[in-house]
Order: C-alpha cells, then sequence, then structure tokens
C-alpha cells in the first residue's frame, strides 16, 4: 500500500479519536482552522490510494473542484458547523464530504489549467473572506455553541488566510511560468 | 460533455444541500433556526417548576394560564456583565411603556434565569430591586436545577460557560400567548414593536 | 518584434463583431435614457421622481457594463492578434453577462430597484416600498453575474499572455527596463494592466456583493458601512477606470495605420504602465474624501494619487499621439477623427477630476453635477469615441475610408455636443446643483433644458454612426 494512503487513513482515524475530536471541536477557530484542513489534507493524502476516476467525467479538474469548492462552502454555513456538535450522523458527513474534497482537490488540482484553478480560487477566496467578514462583523454570535471571542478569532484567521492566498496567487502570476499549470493549460 | 453533466449534477447537489441547511435560503445561524422552528412548531411551555423572587412556587404553565397574559420572556443570570444588562435596561423600558399605555392586564414580562445554583430566590429579589422591577408587571424567576435542561430546550436556548465564569447565551425576547403557547422570538431590542402589535391587533 | 509577433490578423471574429453590435444599440438605449434623465430635470418630461431613479441606476450601471464590453471587445480583438485568445470564453463572458443583464434590469424595472448602480450599503436593503429584497437581490446578483463572465475572460487572458510571454513580468515589458531588448507591444502592456487590475477588482466586488447579498436576507449581520462603501469603490472605480485602458488599445492599433508609422514603445512607456497598475488600485479614496470617519492617511493618498494617477500613460499617449499625426499625412476619416477626438476627451476629462480629487474643492463640489461633468467629459469623448471608432473601423474592414460629409456632419456634432454636454454639467456643478436629483429648483431648470438640446445632439449622432457601423458590420463580407 502506498505510505501516503496509510498517513491519510491514519490522520484521518486519529483526528477522530473522541479525545481528539472534543478537542478540536471545543473551540471555532480549532474547528475551523485546523480540523478542517487536516481532514482536506487527509483526503488528498488517501487519494493516492484509490483509482483515479475517469479524466472524461473530469475534464480538466473541473468536476473536482467545483464538488471541492461546494463542500467548503456547505461547511462555512454556521449552522452547519453548530449542528455537527450535537448531531452524530451530520457530524459523520462532515468528516466523509470534507475528506472527499481532499480527494477531489488530490485528482483534479493537476489536471486543472490556470482558468479552472483561478475559477476555483475565485470562488473560494472571496469566500473564505466574505465568512471571515462576517464573523468579525457580526454583532451576535453566529453559532450558538461558540463564544463570541472564538467568533472574532475564528473570522480573523480565515480573513488572514484568503488574503495571504490571494497576495500568493498574484505572485504567481509574475513568476516565469514553467510550472504545472502551463503545460496543460486549458 | 460529461464533465459537464458532472459539474451541473455537482452544483445542484451543493444547492440542495445548501438550501436544506438555510431552509431556504432563509437562514444561515441556528438562532435563525430556532426562532422560525419555534414560530412553527408554536410549542407549549413546559410545567416545570419555577421560584420566583419573593420565594413563591408556580409551575410555569398553569401560572401562565392563571395569569392570562401575553407573556414576554427573557433568559437571564444576575452575575451578567454583558449581554443580560442590554436584557434588564430594554425591559425596564418595556415596564415603562407597559404601565404608560395601561397595559398591565394584558402583558406581563417574565425574567428567567438559568443559574438556579447561584440565583436563589432571595438573590433574585435583589436583582429585581436593584433593576426597579415592578411586581405587577416584571417577575423573575428561577426553575429547580433538574428542570433547566427541559426549559431550554423548549426555549432553543444554549448556554456556554465563557473564560471568564460567567455564560454566553442567545439574548432574544420569547413571546408566549396566554394559552401557553410559544409564538416567536425576536430581536432583545425589539419590545417596543411587540407593544404596537399587540395594541394594533384589536 | 511587433511585426513578428503577429500570430495572425485576419479581420475581426464573430465574437467581437457581436460585442461591438450589442455595445453599440446598448449605449444608444442608456444614452436615451440619459437624456430623458436631463429632460425630466428641464421639466419637459412629466417622469415621477421614482422612475427617474430607476433610470438613473439603469443609466449608470448599463454605462459602466457596456463600456466594459465595448473596451473588452477591443482588447480581444487586438490582443488576439498576439496572442492565442479562445473564442469560447468571449462567448461564456457573454452569456453570463446577458443573463445578469437581465437580473439587473428586472430588478430595477420589474422590482422598482432604484439604489443608483454604486448600491451603496445599506441602501439596497432600506427600499422603504419602493422595492423589495428579492428586487435588490436580483441587482446585485446580476452584477456578480456580470463580474462571473468577466473573470473567465480575464482568466483566459491572463492565460494566453502567460504562455506567449512567460509571466506579468516579462509582458508588462520589467525585462526592457533593464536591457532594453525585446519590448512587448503596447497592446500586451495595456491588456496585462487590465487583466490585473480587473481580476482584484472583481474579486474585491465579489467579496461586498455577497456580504450584502447575505445582509439582505440576514439583516441581523450588519456590514461596516465604510468598509462596505471602500470596497464598493475599489471595485467600481477599478472596473470603469479600466474601461478606457482597453479602448485606447484602439488608438495604439488604428492611429499606426492611418500615418504609416509605427507605435513604438519606449520605456517611460512601459513606467507609466506600471505604475498605473499600482496607482487604479489606490485612487478610488477620492471619491471619499467627504467621509470624515475615513482614517486621513486615505484622504491624502486619494488626493496625490488623483493628482498623479491617469497623468503618465495619458501624457505619454498624447504626446505620442501627437508625435504620430504630426506631418503625417494622416489619412482623415471617422474613425482617425474620433480616435485624435478620443485623446484631447480623455485629457480634458482629467482635468475636472483633478479639481476635484483636491480636499478642499471636494468638499463642496463632490455631490454636485461637477462629478458627472468629469466622467461624462472622459468617458463619453474619450471612451465612449474610441468604442464609435472601433465599431465604425470593423464596419469599414478595418481599412481607413473615404471622409464623407454625412460623416463629417455627424463628427463634429458628436464632438460639440458631447463636450458643451459636458460643460454644463461642470457650470451646474460650479453653481451647486447637486447630482442625484429628479427634481431642480427653477433656477437651475435652464441648465437641464440646455444639456437637453446636446443630449438629444449626441444621441442623434451616436446613432447615426452606431447604424451606419452596425450595417456594415452585419453585411457579409464579400469574397476577395
Amino acid at each position: 500500500m502506498n505510505p501516503q494512503t496509510v498517513a491519510g487513513a491514519g490522520l484521518l482515524l486519529m483526528l477522530n479519536i473522541p479525545f481528539i475530536r472534543r478537542i478540536m471541536e471545543s473551540d471555532m477557530a480549532y474547528h475551523m482552522l485546523l480540523q478542517f484542513p487536516l481532514i482536506l489534507l487527509a483526503g488528498w493524502l488517501l487519494a493516492r490510494g484509490f483509482p483515479e476516476p475517469a479524466k472524461k467525467w473530469n475534464y480538466a479538474g473541473v468536476t473536482g473542484l467545483l464538488a471541492a469548492s461546494m463542500i467548503l462552502m456547505f461547511w462555512m454555513i454556521p449552522r452547519a458547523l453548530d449542528l455537527v456538535l450535537i448531531n452524530n450522523t451530520l457530524e459523520l458527513l462532515k468528516f466523509l464530504s470534507l475528506a472527499l474534497a481532499g480527494m477531489a482537490l488530490a485528482w483534479s488540482w493537476p489536471l486543472a489549467g490556470m482558468i479552472v484553478r483561478g475559477f476555483f480560487l475565485g470562488n473560494v477566496l472571496p469566500m473564505m473572506m466574505v465568512v471571515g467578514w462576517l464573523y468579525i462583523e457580526a454583532p451576535v454570535r453566529l453559532c450558538n455553541s461558540y463564544l463570541s471571542y472564538d467568533q472574532l478569532r475564528t473570522g480573523s484567521g480565515l480573513l488572514a488566510l484568503s488574503i495571504a492566498g490571494s497576495l500568493l496567487w498574484l505572485y504567481a502570476f509574475f513568476m516565469p511560468s514553467n510550472q504545472a499549470g502551463n503545460s496543460e493549460i486549458r | 460533455m460529461k464533465t459537464l453533466l458532472a459539474s451541473v449534477i455537482v452544483v445542484l447537489l451543493g444547492v440542495w444541500a445548501v438550501a436544506s441547511m438555510s431552509e431556504g435560503f432563509e437562514l444561515l445561524t441556528s438562532e435563525q433556526a430556532r426562532r422560525l422552528d419555534i414560530q412553527r412548531r408554536q410549542p407549549v411551555v413546559p410545567n416545570v417548576r419555577l421560584t420566583d423572587q419573593s420565594g413563591g412556587a408556580h409551575r410555569f404553565g398553569d401560572w401562565v394560564q392563571a395569569q392570562n397574559k401575553f407573556l414576554i420572556v427573557d433568559f437571564i443570570y444576575t452575575n451578567c456583565q454583558s449581554l443580560c444588562r442590554a436584557l434588564g435596561s430594554e425591559f425596564q423600558q418595556l415596564q415603562r411603556n407597559i404601565v404608560e399605555r395601561g397595559l398591565q392586564n394584558r402583558v406581563h414580562l417574565l425574567s428567567i434565569s438559568f443559574d438556579p445554583e447561584h440565583d436563589s430566590y432571595a438573590v433574585l429579589g435583589q436583582y429585581a430591586n436593584h433593576l426597579q422591577a415592578n411586581p405587577e408587571v416584571w417577575s423573575f424567576a428561577a426553575p429547580a436545577s433538574a428542570d433547566l435542561e427541559i426549559l431550554l430546550q423548549t426555549f432553543g436556548v444554549t448556554v456556554i460557560p465563557d473564560q471568564t465564569g460567567g455564560f454566553q447565551h442567545n439574548a432574544a425576547l420569547v413571546w408566549v400567548a396566554p394559552s401557553g403557547k410559544l409564538l416567536r422570538v425576536t430581536d432583545y431590542a425589539s419590545g417596543e414593536q411587540l407593544l404596537d402589535e399587540l395594541v394594533k391587533s384589536n | 518584434m511587433n511585426v513578428l509577433n503577429r500570430i495572425k490578423s485576419p479581420l475581426a471574429s464573430a465574437e467581437v463583431k457581436v460585442y461591438a453590435a450589442i455595445s453599440g444599440v446598448v449605449v444608444l438605449l442608456m444614452m436615451v435614457f440619459g437624456l430623458v434623465m436631463r429632460m425630466t430635470q428641464g421639466q419637459m418630461l412629466p417622469i415621477e421622481p421614482g422612475l427617474f431613479y430607476q433610470l438613473m441606476t439603469a443609466h449608470g450601471i448599463g454605462m459602466v457594463a457596456i463600456a466594459g464590453l465595448g473596451g473588452s471587445a477591443v482588447m480581444w480583438h487586438f490582443l488576439g492578434k498576439y496572442v492565442n485568445l479562445r473564442a469560447g470564453f468571449a462567448w461564456a463572458n457573454l452569456a453570463f453577462f446577458l443573463a445578469g443583464v437581465v437580473l439587473v434590469l428586472g430588478g430595477i424595472f420589474v422590482g422598482g430597484f432604484a439604489a443608483a448602480w454604486t448600491f451603496l450599503y445599506p441602501l439596497p436593503a432600506n427600499g422603504m416600498g419602493m422595492w423589495g429584497r428579492h428586487a435588490a437581490a436580483a441587482y446585485m446578483g446580476g452584477v456578480l453575474l456580470v463580474g462571473v463572465g468577466m473573470l473567465l475572460f480575464y482568466l483566459e487572458a491572463a492565460r494566453a499572455i502567460i504562455q506567449q510571454y512567460g509571466s506579468f513580468a516579462k509582458s508588462l515589458g520589467w525585462h526592457f527596463l533593464k536591457s532594453g531588448q525585446d519590448a512587448p507591444p503596447a497592446t500586451v502592456i495595456a491588456s496585462s494592466v487590465v487583466t490585473i487590475i480587473n481580476i482584484l477588482a472583481i474579486l474585491v466586488g465579489a467579496v461586498i456583493l455577497s456580504m450584502m447579498l447575505i445582509n439582505l436576507y440576514v439583516p441581523e449581520i450588519a456590514i461596516h458601512p465604510l468598509l462596505a462603501k471602500n470596497l464598493i469603490f475599489l471595485f467600481g472605480h477599478v472596473f470603469i477606470n479600466s474601461t478606457i485602458y482597453m479602448a485606447v488599445i484602439a488608438v495604439y492599433e488604428i492611429l499606426p495605420q492611418y500615418t504609416g508609422r509605427t507605435w513604438k514603445v519606449y520605456k517611460p512607456f512601459v513606467w507609466a504602465w506600471s505604475a498605473t497598475c499600482l496607482m487604479v488600485l489606490t485612487v478610488y479614496p477620492h471619491h471619499l474624501l467627504m467621509d470624515f470617519a475615513q482614517p486621513l492617511w486615505m484622504h491624502i493618498m486619494g488626493q496625490i494619487i488623483s493628482y498623479t494617477s491617469s497623468l503618465p500613460v495619458l501624457a505619454l499617449t498624447l504626446t505620442a499621439t501627437l508625435g504620430m499625426i504630426y506631418r503625417s499625412n494622416i489619412k482623415w476619416d471617422l474613425t482617425s477623427a474620433l480616435l485624435v477626438l478620443s485623446i484631447f476627451g480623455w485629457s480634458a476629462g482629467v482635468i475636472p477630476a483633478v479639481i476635484d480629487g483636491t480636499i478642499a474643492v471636494n468638499q463642496v463640489m463632490h455631490n454636485t453635477l461637477w462629478v458627472p461633468g468629469h466622467f461624462h467629459l472622459y468617458l463619453l469623448l474619450g471612451c465612449m469615441a474610441m468604442i464609435l471608432a472601433f465599431i465604425n473601423w470593423l464596419s469599414n474592414q478595418e481599412k481607413a475610408q473615404g471622409f464623407s460629409a454625412l460623416d463629417k456632419a455627424m463628427l463634429w456634432t458628436f464632438a460639440i455636443s458631447a463636450f458643451t454636454y459636458a460643460l454644463i454639467f461642470l457650470m451646474s456643478g460650479q453653481a451647486s446643483v447637486p447630482r442625484r436629483m429628479a427634481v431642480h429648483l427653477p433656477q437651475w431648470v435652464w441648465y437641464s433644458q440646455a444639456a437637453s438640446l446636446f443630449a438629444a445632439g449626441v444621441v442623434l449622432s451616436s446613432m447615426v454612426i452606431v447604424v451606419r457601423a452596425l450595417a456594415g458590420i452585419i453585411k457579409p463580407v464579400k469574397p476577395a
């Protein structure tokens, strides 16, 4: 078995240990900014162990990146974040869907050219900015299960992440483009 | 072409998921969901035991029906430094307003503590005095600790301890009909508007 | 390099023709809206204020969008001669554009949305019975859709430029500053700048539009109004500025064919465009000088940058244009005359902008018709003249044509009407006539009546130019 797949499966299992899960979900910032990316990473690593889906269903990675951005969008709804804490089915769905998003990213990112990647980033980065801003600005707590201070930190984190992502993306435009993306421009 | 088909399916699935989570794009937060849920279901207040600020014990449901008034309920704890203070001054204004308009026989204010361990009837009495609550218009009460859970659940109130030894909770006004049904939940600053509607409704 | 780089130079492709034709028709419609507004203010038409503000909203967003589409046509056509653009993206952009327009128009004329094209927070959420939140949502959703299409368009432009030149650093000509070798063509430099700033502007626009859409349906989530205004102006101002930076490509590409001289790229030209790239993004605060809560440094930045931002590119384009025409035996026809006119219109439009960008003046002038005077000068006489020239050029099979008496008459009618029309705005501004008002005081009415006369002249001359050009564009090309 591919060592990456093992690492991915291990990471996913580790995140599911009740003790670790409870710690990560006790704080909104850990929940969104640590657990989510880790599940995505686990999915990314796991993807190597699965046969890649047929390319004709995923031309230029469009389907996969679309699916990933949809899943990310869904989990940015404050109500969803609240509900997973009291609803086990939804919690399971969260792990499955985020891992799936990670796998979709692993399969689709290398297929995608500048435009599909740009469109994905052009979707996800503003979305994170909006949600981050929302968390910072909201006069009320958006998640009943989390403290307002947590919400503020999470919002700032999301905002910082999306701004950093945007700058990185902009920077890439100015770099000589012999890396991936040039060869398979779509 | 297949990619297009798959993409359309993915988008539709995504829209469906978001739509169901947001009750058809009507809400984003669980607080809104709770309000909508109460408005739709109109649950009846649980018949739990409440102790008021003068030590009198009541059954909540029976008490509402005996009063035969509309109730505006909020949830507080007396050690509160932030939100409940806003709620307190909002209720003070409402009290003044109710008296001025002569609505004492139709509307009653009730502040329920979710910290019964600390908020004994004596503490509540002091708190009521401090806020200059007029017992004709504004009552305070705390449930028995064992009944707290069911009470909070019916009213959809989430209470979580914060780092400073207090609590954070969702602040809102709950509007209860004389029959004991929960009618709706509104922002904590919306009391005036509710009174206007009540006056207009007959 | 300039010539070698040309991959292909056939006549305009179908998508460029469709873009140009749609731009021509919609511009006329929007001009009529403008005329109706001025006549209403001049008490010559019995239009209700409610409808006036709807027309004002439609005129604003319609002109911005169509200047964007017309500019895109110019950029797509000429950039396509140097890099490999794929038509599918132009069509996709157009599809999103039209879908967005349907939503926007529905929001305005069916839903009654009339919060001006700048949709400043929190006005869209407070229709006060004039419009509901669905109307506001349709409008903002429509603008968002147009943005999505434009994002695809610019991503394709970015992809094509980078594939051809390696990176934006190269296509902006930074290597040329060092080595003096291998300058990219002016078209590629301008296109790169527009691509960068508009991708950024569209993303900022997406953020504020999504945020306001959420706020519409979840009013408890309030937005910081000043931040919202900053983001809206960052998005809107960059977008409208970039229309002229796209349209000016027509000057770079078409004028040399009339004078027989090439448009050479010099180092200052490269410098100017790269500087513009930054300045366009930071100049918008001159629209917020009246917001006292804005940090002081942003006011100062707004004032300084508004002095400098349009100057480098404009000054170089102006002098290069003069140099190109001077003793060149330029062939005059409608196209070349409109192009030269556009450069003067652009230059003239900058003067009132610089005056308005001065804090002391802005305090008293910004909410008067002075500001519409400034942007009508540079958009109508600058950007629109370039787009009209481009449409005319397409219809003439991209060749110089004779300069008929009718052409001359229309050119002069357009030039004089447009100039006087903008001048009346400026005079009204000087007389403290407020902007965005359906009803004017009696002593202001004559301004609007005079303006209506010249607006009619603009509409008439543009209509003749556009209709004749459309006939030429639609006509099937005869086999050579």
